[in-house]
């Protein structure tokens, strides 16, 4: 973590700055490509992860809470998989549209997009799960009906 | 190409399962990794012999069996978060005991001293 | 049926990511859990009742080839299993939402959705077609459970959580290697093709993935000697994690050798089956004896009552494997009820040893009947389910000629009884010998850590701090 005393380093602070944007946009480029290229959701997700724990480390703060992201991408990869059976299909098929648009040209895609966004919310949710669950300020100093419990495991023993 | 994917598949359990068997739990995790590595190779082992990316129209040659593959994923993702999970238990430990060994169980040693003492001390023993 | 196969597997899931938004809001949280879980136990009797008239569904994920998609399989074994497993977790969840605030719930805050998880994970660990997605399931299942078992973060809880997740984790990469093993053989994981492609193959490699998958499933449930994980870990959990862990997520493990292992027509490993049957039996058993606490005691037989489920899987004979069945729907409530029970026991007395407390027989009858009649039946003593489903076993056994499996059940049948009646004399008749004074004064401190714990905290503590005075009282007048 970033040094208490001297706060963090002025590089690492300006660099992580400097690759948030791109690291970002690749992340939102491998989602896209994942539809039949190597990628997808869970690169994405680690991608944004990666940022988060970066920037952690520089001293950032993290801007979302974990709970609120693996519920939301939970609830979302559900929806997707079960959509489907609404008109009677199997569960978990996937509806795939191929469209022209401007700008971008022929665009194939499909409800596994959606799915997929879900896994990137869980992935990224994860990660700050992890980094939260890492910090644990609020446990740093065990509460003392634990440090009692210590003591009684000792005595017992 | 199997025997060399073998070998290491069987020095990465040995080691893993070496790993795991140590007391402080940063060891066990990096012990799971191995062995997380080594399944990984395993499933690729059973895949058979190498062909190109098994993405359809992407090369003439014959591809390789896709399905290993993705168990390979799967298993990889699964334990990128256990690795994790187990990490967290580590520093949690690390918080309350100030190491990250994994302690004796007390009431284990309590029914391995009743065994040894006679009957008559076991009422105050409990206590 | 697609509908109700794919709801009890993703329903649960999805509840536990509603839940897990609206955590903090207890009444909503509560709401949304208990109407997952009802949800799940219907769509669990509806698929019973389906699977029955309308014979085996078969639900192809995504519409995929069996040979590289997902299947999921419900036929009658599966669907009975399925309504067993959801009913018993409603039941736990409405029994945490009773007891909420003292020290046999942990934080509902976790164990609410972590519950409906669970749920999905056992839902499709039942359901599943193929090895691989077994292997997730497991997987979630885990997962939930390592959650479940550590979300309190007590120095116990985290030593004990420590024995199960390392134990756990390796029984995954074993099952993984296992899996690599069968699909170089074979060229597939679903389970359907493998009942036609395992038989068919060497028998030295025939034999080996039988073995191999016996010790990863071996593993999950307990038997000798892969067992002595699951003494360790149960008793210091919160009883409402305990009571589903002891119900449930060995008997999957069972559940699965039962699946595995006769479909691939494993006759030839009954014996070995048979052997480490009779030992889980008599180990489990004795275990039991030496220990002096209800959850304890409640582990070991655990374990025990594995090895009833275990003979009857290696008799491979028609009336062995039902009977097995029949103990395995039998075992899940009967187990999950005994340790609501002690979770009662605790509560009330906050404590669960059996030197600390005594004469509840008569302060409190109605877990004096509540603890009697789930252990009459765990100890098979007639008119319980406990009874008719050991009588099947053994008639089977002796249909079968294994005599020598038939004498150890009863034996070990005995000393269930023997173990039984240890905790009536402890917990319900006889009256606590008064403790010495420094083990009174930790053992009140003890209760009062206690009360801290309960995630209100209020309610338990006052109670708490009454019966801490009045263990002080007793410790003073012999």
């Amino acid at each position: 973590m970033s040094d208490q005393t001297t706060g963090p380093s002025p590089i690492v602070s300006l660099s992580v700055r400097a690759a948030t944007p791109l690291a970002l946009v690749i992340a939102v480029f491998v989602f896209f490509a994942g539809h039949n290229r190597p990628g997808g959701g869970f690169a994405a997700g680690l991608l944004i992860g990666a940022v988060l724990v970066l920037r952690s480390v520089a001293g950032f703060p993290v801007p979302f809470r974990a709970i609120p992201l693996l519920a939301i991408g939970t609830i979302i990869a559900c929806a997707v998989a079960l959509a489907p059976m609404l008109w009677g299909d199997v569960f978990l098929n996937q509806v795939v549209v191929e469209q022209t648009l401007p700008l971008l040209g022929k665009v194939k895609s499909g409800s596994a997009l959606v799915f997929d966004i879900g896994v990137t919310l869980i992935v990224s949710g994860l990660i700050v799960a992890v980094l939260d669950g890492f910090r644990a300020d609020h446990l740093a100093t065990p509460p003392p009906d634990l440090a009692n419990e210590k003591t009684n495991a000792e005595n017992d023993s | 190409m199997s025997a060399a994917l073998i070998a290491a598949v069987a020095a990465l359990v040995g080691s893993g399962v070496y790993l795991i068997t140590s007391r402080s739990l940063s060891r066990i995790v990096l012990g799971f990794s191995l062995l997380g590595h080594s399944a990984v190779l395993a499933l690729l082992a059973a895949g058979g012999s190498a062909g190109a990316p098994p993405i359809v129209g992407s090369s003439d040659r014959a591809p390789s069996d896709p399905l290993p593959q993705a168990f390979s994923l799967t298993a990889i993702v699964i334990s990128f978060g256990l690795t994790l999970f187990v990490l967290a238990l580590a520093s949690r430990q690390r918080q309350l005991t100030g190491d990250d060994l994994v302690e004796d169980d007390v009431e284990d040693r309590r029914v391995a001293q009743l065994s040894s003492k006679p009957a008559d001390d076991r009422a105050g023993e409990t206590a | 049926m697609n509908a109700i196969i794919a709801l009890a597997i993703v329903g649960p899931l999805a509840a536990s990511g509603v839940g897990l938004l609206v955590r903090e809001r207890h009444h909503l949280r509560d709401a949304i859990t208990l109407m997952g879980l009802s949800a799940t136990a219907l769509a669990a009797i509806a698929l019973l009742i389906d699977v029955q008239r309308n014979g085996t569904t078969v639900v192809r994920v995504g519409g995929w080839d069996p040979e590289l998609g997902i299947v999921l399989v419900a036929d009658q074994f599966a669907a009975l299993i399925l309504v067993v497993a959801t009913l018993t977790i409603l039941v736990v969840d409405i029994f945490a939402i009773g007891q909420r605030g003292t020290a046999s719930t942990g934080d509902q805050t976790v164990v609410g959705p972590m519950l409906l998880v669970l749920t999905a994970g056992v839902s499709l660990a039942i359901l599943t077609g193929d090895l691989f997605t077994l292997f997730v399931a497991f997987e979630l299942i885990l997962v939930s459970s390592y959650v479940l078992l550590t979300h309190q973060g007590r120095a116990a809880q985290l030593r004990s959580g420590m024995t199960y997740v390392v134990i756990n984790l390796l029984a995954s990469t074993l099952f993984l290697l296992g899996l690599a093993y069968v699909y170089t053989a074979t060229r597939t994981v679903n389970i359907a093709l493998l009942a036609e492609r395992i038989p068919e193959l060497d028998n030295g490699v025939r034999l080996g993935i039988g073995l191999w998958f016996l010790v990863v499933f071996g593993t999950k449930a307990a038997m000798f000697p892969l067992f002595s994980w699951l003494p360790d870990s149960y008793p210091t959990a919160p009883t409402t994690v305990t009571a589903v862990f002891a119900g449930l997520l060995t008997k999957i493990g069972v559940y699965v050798m039962i699946r595995f292992h006769t479909l691939t027509g494993m006759d030839d490993l009954g014996p070995v089956i048979l052997v480490a049957a009779g030992l889980t039996m008599l180990v489990g058993v004795a275990g039991a004896l030496a220990q002096n606490d209800v959850k304890r005691i409640l582990s070991f037989h655990v374990v025990s009552q594995i090895g009833y489920m275990l003979m009857g899987l290696g008799l491979f004979s028609v009336a062995g494997v039902a009977g097995a069945v029949l103990f395995l729907v039998h075992q899940i409530p009967v187990k999950t009820v005994m340790f609501l029970v002690g979770g009662l026991i605790e509560d009330d007395q906050g404590n669960s040893s059996l030197d600390k407390v005594g004469g509840l027989a008569a302060r409190r009858p109605i877990i004096a009947v509540l603890f009697a009649i789930p252990a009459l039946s765990l100890a098979g003593i007639p008119p319980f389910s406990g009874f008719v489903a050991k009588l099947s076993l053994i008639d089977a056994g002796i249909n079968a000629g294994s005599v020598a499996i038939v004498v150890v059940a009863l034996v070990a049948s005995m000393f269930t009884l023997l173990s039984m009646s240890k905790i009536w004399l402890g917990v319900f008749w006889r009256e606590p010998t008064p403790p010495s004074e420094p083990a009174s004064s930790k053992a009140s401190k003890r209760m009062m850590n206690g009360g801290h714990h309960g995630c209100c905290g209020r309610h338990p503590r006052r109670r708490l701090a009454r019966r801490a005075a009045l263990e002080h009282e007793r410790g003073n007048c012999p």
